[in-house]
């Protein structure tokens, strides 16, 4: 009876991951011979709306310096750009270098300094997007840094009326610090290059992801604004546009600088906390997508769904392995199929955050076939992924979190204190 | 051989087999080559004069390294080695090279006015600090003007050709790559093109095409079944007709294809996922988006951007985009009728190309 409901279990657990592995090379051979679809990348020149770029910042002294010239250099019209640095409760010298940036810009930067209410991004976002005008609200983490025409290349998009948020790609710059930086670097690669553009290709989900991206501010108010009770507050934009029948873009060319966690217990914590952030929107949005509304398309919800379930699927493997363990020893033996397909499609399709054929085709399209050699070394950040993903999960669903103010959970940054940009390629 | 030792050779034959594949990962790891940033697409996209530029900045240079005992007509070697001639005007000998089948193969820069014969070939750049113009069947790598620059009909150029002022193109030119003036292109009958950029960008022919009466405005609201309010734009699923001198105002997202009437006027902006067709005399004052393809009618006027997934065809005399307010027109092919006017940016990614001129 027990071994009948294991098998049971084991198969549906297969059945999952055989489900998104298919849909990651669904994606992975969309991207080696499918058309490039980026249509609003040639709009290069226009009446450009107002923009307002939302920075929030909590203690971000030693990047923030660096984003805000970034910012003052864009090509787009200063009179039709508003740069807002969010200092939310920061402790160290964010607010006295916001305040310089602004004494000596007047006009081109509006500080919004918080010192109450609900802590974290998405409260600090919420509390700053309802103080300014402007079309568009783009977001930038604090520690990116944007090219000179990324403001224009992210706004462009939103000319089409029913976009209602970009998402632009993510390239880390500090690649050379450490065998993990060179190992997010090959991750980001694969996320972007192959899973969000092929999701913007096929048309269904890709993902706006809160830190090199934007949204049309008449879109958020009419979902109700940004959600201060998440730890995610990017993905759950995400759906409730995609609910209520707005496009969301992705952009391939509009690529921003970031810096990633150069050590593992920083990104450990990293992904715990885009694990628990993740989860709460699969909770909130699994059954509104399910319902489908009659706008959006079947395919555009699997997806979706697909997308919500990405950081269920890591405990659930592990489940499976458990699982399968446990048949062997209870001498069922026909199973061995199903193990050997859970093991090798594990490792092919989860990755970490973007599957190993994914990540080696992302490094064919960005013609980077050197750094792909260190390839093999994603197995252990797969397993460290793996891990944290599960303990994230697991924490979540038996150590409800006490019912109290958000706090910002930051990722340490490593740039030097004075704040300045590292020299980048343009 | 004890067993001991046996074992420990297995263990270490299993260890050095499971490593070989990583032998590959274990060098880059400890010996690096590909560990830059990766280089980011920025400044490029968007300025469709960024070549001309370049090529400027780089002429400049090395003609400021020439020695300074340089003659103003010159003939010889750029200090990167670049072949190059200067002068007020081509010696003979070279314009009978460039006349020969392999073409001149040397930067050339042009210091006084000049009109070629035709069907010359160049196969470096071309500079010229006074007004150019090129004769028939004329075959330019590139072409930067300080003044206009007048291509003949069949010209071919292979990279890039900008203007300071304006830019006259022949009729069935090609003009592969970027072309742009500080001013104005005007554009012959069968010109083919992948990206253009100028204040104003004309196709020959309107001087014939006659105007259009007014409309009388007809207000128009779009039937509630089938469409409601998503923020700040009205959706409507399935298709749209708007008919002949409607006003609508609002932007429209319609899930399958429009049709707007002779004269009708929409005070915002549309997007379609299906076709945009455009009757005589319609107007669009904001963008227009297709993920097919936009086809319009006779005196078209839209306001820009336009966009589409596939196709723009854009009948005679229409205009996008005003003076004051430049726009784009994007799409994989465009198609522009005569006397048609776009200020602003186009890019035919697959290939654009003006309708002939009537005889």
């Amino acid at each position: 009876m027990i071994g009948a409901i294991l098998v049971t279990v084991l198969a549906a657990i297969v059945a999952v991951i055989l489900i998104y592995t298919i849909r990651h090379y669904t994606f992975t051979i969309n991207r080696l011979v499918g058309q490039h679809r980026q249509p609003y990348v040639d709009i290069g020149v226009a009446d450009w709306p107002e923009v307002v770029v939302l920075v929030p910042a909590h203690n971000e002294a030693k990047v923030i310096g660096g984003m805000l010239d970034a910012l003052l250099e864009q090509d787009y019209p200063p009179d039709r750009l508003t740069i807002v640095p969010i200092n939310d409760r920061s402790t160290d010298a964010t607010a006295a270098i916001v305040d310089r940036y602004a004494a000596a810009h007047p006009g081109r930067i509006a500080p919004f300094h918080r010192t109450d209410g609900v802590g974290g991004k998405a409260a600090a976002l919420r509390d700053a997007a309802a103080n300014f005008g402007g079309q568009v609200h783009l977001v930038f983490d604090a520690d990116y840094l944007p090219g000179q025409s990324l403001v224009k290349q992210l706004v462009a998009p939103f000319f089409d009326p029913e976009v209602g948020a970009v998402m632009g790609r993510v390239v880390p710059h500090n690649v050379s610090r450490s065998l993990l930086t060179r190992l997010l670097d090959l991750e980001r690669a694969g996320g972007y290059q192959v899973d969000q553009q092929a999701r913007m290709n096929l048309r269904l989900v890709p993902q706006y992801g809160g830190t090199v991206g934007g949204v049309r501010r008449a879109a958020v108010e009419a979902v109700g604004g940004w959600s201060a009770d998440t730890l995610a507050e990017d993905t759950d934009m995400t759906y409730r546009l995609v609910l209520a029948g707005w496009e969301i873009v992705y952009q391939n060319r509009s690529e921003c600088y970031e810096e990633v966690p150069e050590n593992w217990p920083t990104r450990i914590r990293q992904i715990m906390r885009w694990t628990q952030g993740h989860n709460q929107s699969l909770w909130r949005y699994w059954w509104p997508l399910l319902k489908r509304p009659g706008h959006l398309r079947p395919g555009l919800v699997l997806d979706g769904l697909l997308l919500l379930g990405v950081f269920a699927v890591g405990p659930l493997l592990l489940v499976g392995w458990g699982v399968a363990i446990a048949l062997f020893f209870m001498g069922v033996i026909p199973l061995h199929g199903f193990v050997a397909l859970l093991g090798i499609t594990a490792y092919g399709t989860l990755g970490n955050f973007a599957a190993f054929f994914e990540v080696a085709t992302a490094a064919r399209l960005d013609g980077t076939l050197g750094r792909i050699r260190i390839l093999p070394f994603l197995a252990f950040g797969f397993l460290v992924s793996l891990v944290s993903v599960s303990r994230a999960t697991l924490a979540q669903i038996f150590l409800p979190r006490p019912r109290q103010p958000r706090q910002w959970d930051k990722t340490e940054r490593y740039r030097g204190d004075n704040g300045a940009a590292p020299k980048v390629h343009q | 051989m004890s067993q001991t030792t046996t074992f420990l050779l297995v263990l270490l034959g299993t260890v050095a087999w499971f490593l070989l594949p990583l032998l590959p990962a274990i060098r880059e790891l400890l010996w690096p080559t590909d560990i830059a940033p990766l280089r980011v697409a920025d400044r490029d996209a968007a300025n469709v004069a960024l070549f001309a530029q370049g090529f400027r900045t780089y002429l400049h240079r090395q003609l400021e390294f020439l020695p300074t005992d340089t003659p103003e007509e010159s003939v010889g070697v750029l200090p990167d080695r670049t072949p190059y001639v200067r002068g007020r005007r081509l010696p003979d000998s070279l314009l009978d090279e460039a006349r020969l089948e392999g073409g001149l193969d040397r930067l050339v820069v042009l210091t006084g006015p000049a009109t070629l014969a035709g069907g010359e070939t160049f196969l470096r750049e071309l500079y010229a600090s006074r007004g150019f113009a090129g004769g028939p069947r004329g075959v330019y790598r590139a072409v930067l003007g300080d003044a206009g620059i007048t291509l003949g009909p069949g010209t071919l150029v292979l990279r890039w050709v900008h203007a300071r002022s304006d830019l006259l193109v022949g009729n069935g030119s090609l003009l592969s790559g970027r072309a742009s003036a500080d001013q104005a292109i005007r554009l012959g009958g069968e010109v083919g093109f992948d990206r253009l950029g100028a204040r104003t960008i004309i196709v020959a022919g309107g001087a014939s095409l006659p105007d259009l009466p007014a409309p009388v405005p007809e207000p128009f609201i779009v039937p509630e079944t089938g469409s409601r309010v998503v923020g700040d734009h009205l959706r409507v699923e399935g298709d749209l007709h708007v008919p002949r001198n409607a006003v609508l105002t609002g932007n429209l997202v319609v899930t399958g294809k429009v049709a707007m009437g002779p004269g009708a006027h929409l005070v915002g902006s549309l997007k379609a996922h299906q076709e945009i067709e455009l009757g005589d005399g319609a107007r669009i004052d904001g963008a227009v988006v297709s993920r097919t393809t936009v086809t319009s009618a006779f005196r078209v006027a839209m306001g820009g951007p336009v966009v589409a997934e596939q196709e723009i065809r854009l009948g005679p005399g229409n205009t996008v985009g005003l003076q004051h307010r430049p726009t784009s027109l994007a799409a994989r092919r465009i198609e522009l009728g005569i006397g048609t006017t776009i200020h602003g940016l186009i890019t035919a990614s697959e290939g654009g190309v003006t309708t002939k001129l009537p005889e």
